[in-house]
């Protein structure tokens, strides 16, 4: 078992949210549902999740899938990193290409069985983490790449590229450090 | 010369008063294709306009033959004018069979012998040699031939000829002055059509049904599947508590989503079985008090103002009183529920009942200045099952629509300014009886 995710599910159907719920429950450190995507900013802004389930459709009577569709694109702008499974009853698979390429991790059709959801979901969680993990390293990159530029452009003078960053002398050499970069 | 002296003004009269009533007619058959899209009722229009028209120029060449016979033969420009005329009548003759030629529906008069003559291209096309009857024609044959001529005049049903090939057929009854009634029955194709609209009607049915057996049967499935595995798991401590709730809960909604299901069945086969009008003279102001006295109380509880308007006040329809008063109630529970479902105060909510007559048809609306349709929503909202409504069962437009079509009537829906909608309900004046005059 992983070290537990944090998931939100996003369903209109009680019942549904209910069943999607005890089926992850064994995967899951916590496990949100909410009814529509109204209070999706204060969600994730709030707490983080690891996996976002999102019902494609929520508005009774609309079976167009844009709902969905753009509460994918919200999710997206708050969390680049966030992996969403979409669910649907009705969606076809024009709407499930259009959701791929919309940027969500996965599809799963309604009524699904347990052992389907459950391995969509490990699946996003590990990619979610594999995102994140990618994100830290590009952030790693970036920031080792400009402190070398930096003490190239100062010839090595670690005061003049601290004050060139934006960082004090003691933080900057924790990150020369960090990154094996010795002063000449 | 005395004969014709005395027959000249109620010649004229008899001329006059055709010509009168096939403008008359071809002002209705212009308005029927242009404003209300009437086809099949214009077409037979177009024939009963034909067949005057013919009796017309039967007349007038009566008159003018014996006009011409009673003057002086030396008198050659008034002959060469009536014989001008005669060709000017007979171009005009020839037009008219050229336009009902036209016409792709076959038309077939039907005499009180039962004597049928195909009127139109169409018709000779149908029969394919002489007939003497409707049912001497194999393409329409016997049984269909026998409920053709039983449809009662104002009649537009759709009938399966002996190919099985579907026609739509509209019957009309006519006479001339003197003579006895005669049927005009027009069959239009409609296979291709017929096949497209069904095919789309049943596609729209899946869907929505699929929809709704898959959002029920999603927990039911899940989470029975789901119990096997809560009730193996080892109850650990002081999370037995928490199990037996799980497990309760999952029974509890697998109860209800199955029983969910039972009703969607059980409406199912109320849209399926739509009884057959019975219909009577019905009274509206009559038919309405009643009604009315059914919704106060929602109407009270939402506080709409309600309105109704009947003209002529002792305007009534032919219709199956029980039926048409589902429809309705159906109608006003939708326009209320549309002022609830919207909530706001920002208009003062109204709701509408408008009766008229119009065009020899009964004409109900229903209006209120709630939401409105979402839009692209118009052609849904009758699609059976389908609702907007969290708890609604989908079918009340969809039966509504259902008993309205099987009055031979229409209901359609319009956005109403500056907000809400309108349901029109048109019945036809007639349905189910025999007009008192022809």
């Amino acid at each position: 078992m992983n070290a537990g995710v944090a998931i939100l599910i996003i369903e209109d159907d009680a019942d549904v949210s209910r069943a999607a719920r005890i089926v992850l429950t064994p995967l899951a450190s916590r496990v949100e549902t909410i009814s529509g995507p109204r209070e999706l900013a204060a969600q994730l802004t709030s707490t983080s999740f690891d996996v976002v389930l999102l019902d494609m459709n929520f508005v009774s009577g609309e079976r167009s899938g844009h709902e969905g569709l753009d509460a994918l694109g919200e999710l997206l702008t708050l969390d680049a990193t966030l992996a969403v499974v979409l669910m649907t009853a009705y969606g076809g698979v024009a709407l499930a290409v259009e959701a791929l390429k919309r940027g969500a991790a996965d599809f799963v059709l309604k009524p699904w069985h347990n052992d389907k959801l459950l391995a969509a979901v490990e699946r996003a969680a590990a990619l979610t983490r594999q995102r994140r993990e990618e994100e830290t390293l590009q952030l790693n990159i970036l920031e080792r790449r400009a402190i070398e530029r930096a003490l190239s452009r100062h010839e090595g003078n670690v005061s003049l590229a601290a004050a060139a960053l934006g960082l004090s002398r003691p933080a900057l050499y924790r990150r020369m450090s960090k990154y094996g970069l010795g002063a000449e | 010369m005395m004969d014709d002296s005395s027959h000249g003004p109620s010649v004229a009269i008899g001329i006059a008063a055709r010509a009168v009533a096939i403008a008359a007619l071809a002002y209705l058959v212009l308005q029927l294709t242009l404003n209300r899209h009437l086809y099949a009722t214009a077409l037979v229009l177009v024939g009963l306009m034909a067949l005057l028209t013919a009796s017309l120029v039967q007349r007038i060449g009566r008159s003018t033959w014996s006009r011409s016979r009673s003057f002086d033969p030396s008198l050659t420009p008034a002959s060469q004018r009536v014989s001008r005329l005669e060709d000017a009548w007979q171009q005009q003759l020839d037009y008219r069979q050229t336009l009902l030629d036209t016409v792709a529906a076959a038309l077939f008069v039907v005499d009180e012998a039962g004597r049928a003559t195909p009127v139109n291209r169409a018709a000779q096309r149908l029969a394919g040699r002489d007939i003497y009857r409707l049912e001497d024609v194999q393409m329409i044959g016997a049984s269909a031939a026998r409920s053709l001529l039983a449809l009662p005049a104002g009649t537009r049903r759709i009938v399966t000829l002996a190919g099985g090939q579907q026609s739509f057929a509209s019957v009309a009854l006519f006479s001339a002055p003197g003579q006895s009634p005669r049927r005009l029955i027009g069959l239009q194709r409609i296979a291709g059509e017929l096949d497209a609209v069904e095919v789309k009607a049943w596609q729209d049915v899946s869907r929505v049904l699929a929809h709704e057996m898959m959002n029920s049967l999603t927990p039911i499935a899940s989470l029975s599947e789901s119990l096997e595995r809560l009730l193996g798991a080892p109850a650990q401590g002081g999370n037995a508590n928490a199990r037996d709730q799980e497990i309760s809960g999952a029974l509890e909604a697998i109860r209800r989503r199955s029983q969910g299901l039972m009703q969607f069945v059980e409406h199912y086969r109320q849209v399926a079985q739509v009884p057959t009008p019975q219909p009577c003279e019905v009274n509206l102001a009559d038919l309405l008090c009643g009604i009315e006295r059914l919704m106060a109380g929602a109407l009270r509880e939402q506080r709409v103002r309600y309105r109704r308007e009947i003209s002529p006040p002792e305007l009534t329809c032919w219709a199956d009183a029980y039926l048409i008063e589902q429809v309705l109630l159906n109608l006003l529970r939708n326009a209320i529920d549309a002022h609830a479902a919207a909530g706001v105060a920002d208009t003062e909510p109204y709701i509408e009942v408008l009766c008229r007559a119009r065009d020899g048809q009964v004409e109900i609306a229903v209006i209120d200045n709630g939401p409105g349709l979402r839009a692209g929503s118009e052609d849904q909202i009758f699609v059976p099952f389908f609702t907007t409504k969290s708890s609604g069962s989908g079918i009340g437009l969809s039966v509504a629509r259902q008993i309205v079509l099987a009055h031979a009537g229409r209901l359609e829906v319009q956005a109403h300014s500056p907000r809400g909608s309108a349901f029109v309900l048109t019945l036809p004046a007639f349905f189910g009886r025999e007009p008192r005059s022809c």
